[in-house]
């Protein structure tokens, strides 16, 4: 590239253009005119869809790549293994009692009744996404309604919604959920409910905030002039722009669904048997596990890199969606 | 000001009466029956233990009473120890929970915020290395793993070797009373609040430092020092003190699991000894002591956040 | 305004080039820029957002974070220090006392946890040894001359408590605290009221011709120029494309890029049925600038040249500099035949 250095003495020089792409002056100097909008707008501000954009950016980012390609596998792990394995998830054989990691063809061994670990853990594994991902659902919807109404009407509304909604953030969480647990029936649409009773509040909150913002942009209020319905507007025109924050939220709300039931069946009221959860193995490991170490070691490390893999993928969302959040 | 306390004041009331009200009638629902033992007990006995509990009243008379009583700090008595007074056996326990989320916290908030605050001012370096992984450590270990794992491996294994070799027990594996027996439990139930301390803090820090007033600052000729101290750091505080309160929370109930590992008697403890033996009365007076606890401590951080934030006293005061 | 400009510069900025690293490539935001500022005079940098101004402007007192701002090339001379060498303590020396900045949005330049009083004796301070007390009076007396009522009531209180136009008052207050030689304004009226816009500019004048600074004056709006400046220097995609007199600017313009913008400044009188014109299109991509000409693919006069080359720098005496390869005899054709119609712009823009 020429340098910038350009003095009043170059202007005059008239080699600087000669022999530029083998085009005489005359060519050189010939009137083109502009380039058509099209292509000035369209060359350098590809518009990509949005969740394309998203999802390269995400596949871009190392740590984040490997945590999606290890959940996946995680999540083949939880579907597929129990159907293919020739062990079931209750099967005792006390002559195979307390095995360790590879031993007579149980990958991770075998619990103190003799059931295979592989199994169990990989069907612990389903019931904890089933549990994390339905919790999460369902304080979703919750969380986002009421945040949505309470940000949208605003007021006298949302006063009330909001005191509502700090009285109840202000019990803590784990001990409301094992004052439910007490009444309800231990099990895992029991903790479901648990869970999306007290764990909606922060996403309420969340949409909330965003929603107050959103609903003094000109866009909304254009909305509302031209007579469109409270529900429309918060459907159509609020909540599609609370997406990527609501996402955020959400994945870093499954660790936490994940590790109450953790909590639960530490306790004693998570999942019952004959049913495993990652939850109820690292607590049955924690029994057993001086006689043979892999029946704690084994869900604790799937547990731990659950844990790791959503809060990892959060943070790497957060930092794609909300680039004013986090590291920049 | 005085209305913005105020204001404050009443939301902490009205959220006790819930978590009270809640608790009350959550026990009542309860399907489990503490007097229905080995021993089928006859009516007439039954009928006279009702009686003695109050259990024979219509239910609202029941939750008036209840209240009147947790008003004069009366909790009721246990179901299971018979007599014994569940205000006696957590104002006897408390002491030691106490001493373990204030050991914790003390090891957790001055190091989170040390590691948190460097990170952030040296991003890239050591510290922000040290900071991430204890980030990611603290966010994926569940304290219970964390907890069975060293209380095995440092309390059991290691412990036996400097027993054999040295002569003393490096990490007992329960009780409470040396300083010895305190170092796990409260690395472990600090742990995981240091992660979170750390993460906020340096987030906290490199928010404010992206502001345009730090620009302005630098702009003034101040030296990073001075620009740290004075602009970087208070601004960054309120948002590290908000978290204090659920931060103190999460330290005495995430207690519970701890103690109950360690064997230290406090008042998780008791909480989940209630769970397990359906001894609501225990259940229910624990809960409301820790509802008490973590209510005032978010008041205190609410009156701290006023006190550090001028633009709260301020705005208040215009809306009030 | 002759005579300012022969006087010795100020500040004289040659051939600078500054870029950012980013995650998706490194983006030349200012490439190859050469000005010079004298005391007592404004020079306003004229360009649209992403041309280089504010990074220009933030590069004279090093404020870009660095990384991932990098001076690539170029020099920067403010009153004697040479500022793209200098260390961080000469640097710390300069900002607030050679030369203060205002900043774009009062709302967030001044930090909302301290007094706004404290925050201008902050910079007194710093650059004086005098004692707390009289700090604090000087910057009452600062709050005083910036126009605000009741100074030493208001130096008490937080920026949340002043409106918009306050909060940029106080933000010129910092910035003049220690009457600096030089005073960068970052488009100081845009995110203002424009019945505030005008106060503001006259403050900011009134100082000015007080204590004789020297003025860097950022914006986009070519109708704010007209009251302040005395040269114009027209910014577009990291380079200057002509600068020269405010009057040059605006009754001769050369470049086909000054002319689109004089266009669509709205006049009064103008005719309310005919929309404003606008240039079509959008400033490149800084990551992969084009190789010719940065505005050939947005101008009507574009020829082949332009998409090859970087025009060079033609003066065209009294100080007015333009790169536009229309000015090369070789492109006489196209700047008579094409330009007929786009030339009546610059009579219009004369005309305010």
């Amino acid at each position: 590239m020429a340098s910038a250095t350009m003095t009043a003495a170059q202007t005059a020089d008239v080699q600087a253009t000669s022999g530029v792409a083998g085009m005489d002056d005359a060519k050189l100097f010939e009137w083109v005119g502009p380039e058509d909008e099209s292509s000035i707008n369209g060359a350098h501000a590809p518009k990509r869809n949005f969740w394309h954009g998203v999802w390269t950016r995400l596949v871009h980012d190392r740590a984040a790549f490997v945590c999606l390609i290890a959940l996946v596998v995680m999540i083949l792990m939880a579907i597929f293994v129990p159907m293919v394995s020739p062990y079931s998830i209750s099967d005792q054989d006390f002559t195979q009692c307390n095995l360790g990691f590879m031993e007579n063809g149980h990958i991770f061994g075998t619990d103190k009744l003799g059931r295979d670990l592989f199994v169990r853990l990989c069907f612990g594994m389903r019931v904890s996404f089933i549990i994390a991902l339905a919790a999460v659902i369902v304080s979703l919807v919750f969380g986002a309604a009421y945040g949505g109404i309470s940000g949208y009407f605003g007021g006298m509304v949302d006063n009330v919604m909001m005191r509502v909604l700090e009285v109840i953030s202000c019990i803590p969480s784990m001990i409301m959920v094992i004052l439910l647990l007490m009444v309800l029936k231990p099990g895992v649409s029991t903790i479901i409910l648990a869970y999306a009773l007290v764990g909606w509040t922060g996403m309420a909150r969340l949409v909330r905030g965003e929603v107050l913002k959103l609903k003094t942009r000109e866009y909304v209020l254009a909305s509302r002039v031209l007579g469109a319905s409270p529900s429309r507007v918060i459907l159509r025109d609020l909540l599609p722009n609370t997406v990527s924050i609501i996402l955020v939220e959400l994945t870093m709300c499954i660790p936490g669904a994940i590790l109450m039931e953790g909590f639960l069946s530490y306790c004693g009221l998570g999942v019952q048997i004959p049913l495993s959860s990652l939850g109820s193995l690292v607590t049955d490991g924690i029994k057993d596990f001086q006689g043979n170490p892999i029946v704690l070691i084994a869900p604790s490390i799937f547990l731990c890199l659950v844990m790791f893999i959503f809060n990892t993928l959060g943070d790497s969302l957060r930092d794609i969606l909300d680039p004013t959040l986090g590291r920049q | 000001m005085l209305k913005y306390i105020a204001k404050r004041f009443g939301y902490s009331i009205l959220t006790l009466w819930v978590l009270i009200t809640v608790t009350f009638f959550l026990m009542h629902l309860l399907p489990g029956d503490p007097f229905v033992g080995d021993k089928p007990l006859s009516d007439s006995v039954k009928a006279a233990i009702y009686a003695r509990y109050g259990l024979d009243q219509p239910v609202y008379i029941q939750y008036l009473r209840y209240m009147q009583n947790v008003l004069h700090g009366d909790l009721g008595s246990s179901l299971i120890y018979s007599g014994q007074s569940v205000t006696n056996m957590i104002s006897a326990a408390f002491p030691y929970s106490a001493d373990l989320a204030l050991r914790s916290l003390t090891f957790a908030i001055p190091t989170g915020m040390l590691i948190g605050i460097m990170a952030a001012l040296h991003r890239g370096g050591p510290w922000d290395t040290t900071a991430l992984v204890i980030t990611a450590l603290g966010v994926s270990i569940p304290s219970f793993v964390l907890a069975s794992i060293l209380q095995y491996y440092l309390g059991v294994v290691f412990s036996s070797w400097t027993l054999a070799n040295w002569g003393f027990r490096a990490f007992p594996i329960s009780g409470w009373g040396t300083p010895q027996q305190a170092i796990l439990p409260c690395f472990i139930l600090g742990f995981s609040n240091l992660a979170e301390i750390i993460r906020m803090t340096r987030s906290s820090l490199l928010e404010v430092s992206g502001q345009d007033y730090i620009r302005t600052a630098k702009a003034k000729g101040l030296s990073e020092r001075k620009i740290v101290w004075r602009h970087i750091l208070r601004n960054s505080l309120c948002p590290i003190i908000t978290i204090l309160g659920p931060l103190i929370a999460s330290c005495l109930t995430g207690s519970f699991i701890i103690e109950s590992i360690f064997n230290i008697p406090g008042v998780g403890k008791f909480m989940i000894m209630g769970v397990e033996t359906s001894d609501y009365m225990v259940t229910a007076g624990s809960t409301i002591f820790y509802g008490v606890l973590i209510v005032g401590a978010n008041f205190i951080v609410d009156m701290l956040y006023m006190v550090i934030d001028p633009n709260i006293r301020l705005y208040d005061d215009k809306e009030a | 305004m002759a005579d300012d400009t022969s006087k010795k510069p100020l500040l004289v900025v040659k051939d600078l080039q500054v870029s950012f690293d980013t995650a998706s490539g490194e983006v030349q935001a200012v490439r190859g820029v050469s000005f010079h500022v004298s005391p007592g005079e404004t020079l306003a940098l004229v360009g649209e957002s992403g041309s280089g101004k504010s990074v220009t402007a933030q590069t004279i007192m090093r404020l870009n974070p660095e990384p991932p701002a990098r001076i690539k090339a170029g020099s920067v001379m403010l009153d004697g220090v040479e500022v793209t060498k200098a260390d961080d303590k000469t640097m710390q020396d300069l900002r607030g006392k050679t030369v203060g900045m205002v900043f774009q949005d009062p709302m967030t330049a001044m930090n909302p946890t301290m007094r706004v009083g404290r925050q201008i004796d902050e910079v007194v301070l710093e650059h004086n040894k005098i004692a707390n007390s009289e700090a604090w009076e000087r910057a009452v007396r600062i709050i005083d001359a910036v126009r605000i009522p009741n100074a030493a009531d208001r130096a008490r209180q937080y920026p949340s408590q002043f409106s918009g136009g306050m909060r940029q008052r106080g933000v010129i207050g910092i910035s003049i605290a220690n009457v600096p030689k030089l005073l960068i304004a970052d488009e100081p009226t845009t995110a203002l009221d424009v019945t505030i816009q005008a106060q503001i500019i006259d403050l900011l004048l009134s100082i000015q011709k007080e204590e004789r600074m020297a003025m860097i004056f950022i914006t986009h709006d070519l109708g704010v120029t007209a009251q302040v400046a005395h040269r114009i220097a027209v910014m577009y995609a990291g380079r200057i494309v002509e600068q020269g007199d405010a009057h040059t600017i605006y009754h001769h313009p050369v470049h086909p890029y000054t002319k689109g913008l004089l266009k669509s400044v709205p006049k009064p009188g103008q005719d309310r049925s005919v929309d404003l014109y606008a240039i079509e299109g959008a400033p490149p991509n800084l990551i992969d600038p084009p190789k010719g000409c940065a505005f050939s693919p947005r101008c009507e006069k574009c020829m082949r040249i332009c998409k090859e080359l970087q025009p060079p720098a033609t003066d065209l005496g009294h100080g007015h500099v333009c790169s536009c390869w229309l000015l090369d005899p070789r492109a006489k054709a196209v700047a008579d035949a094409v330009g007929a119609g786009a030339g009546t712009s610059s009579e219009e823009g004369g005309a305010r």
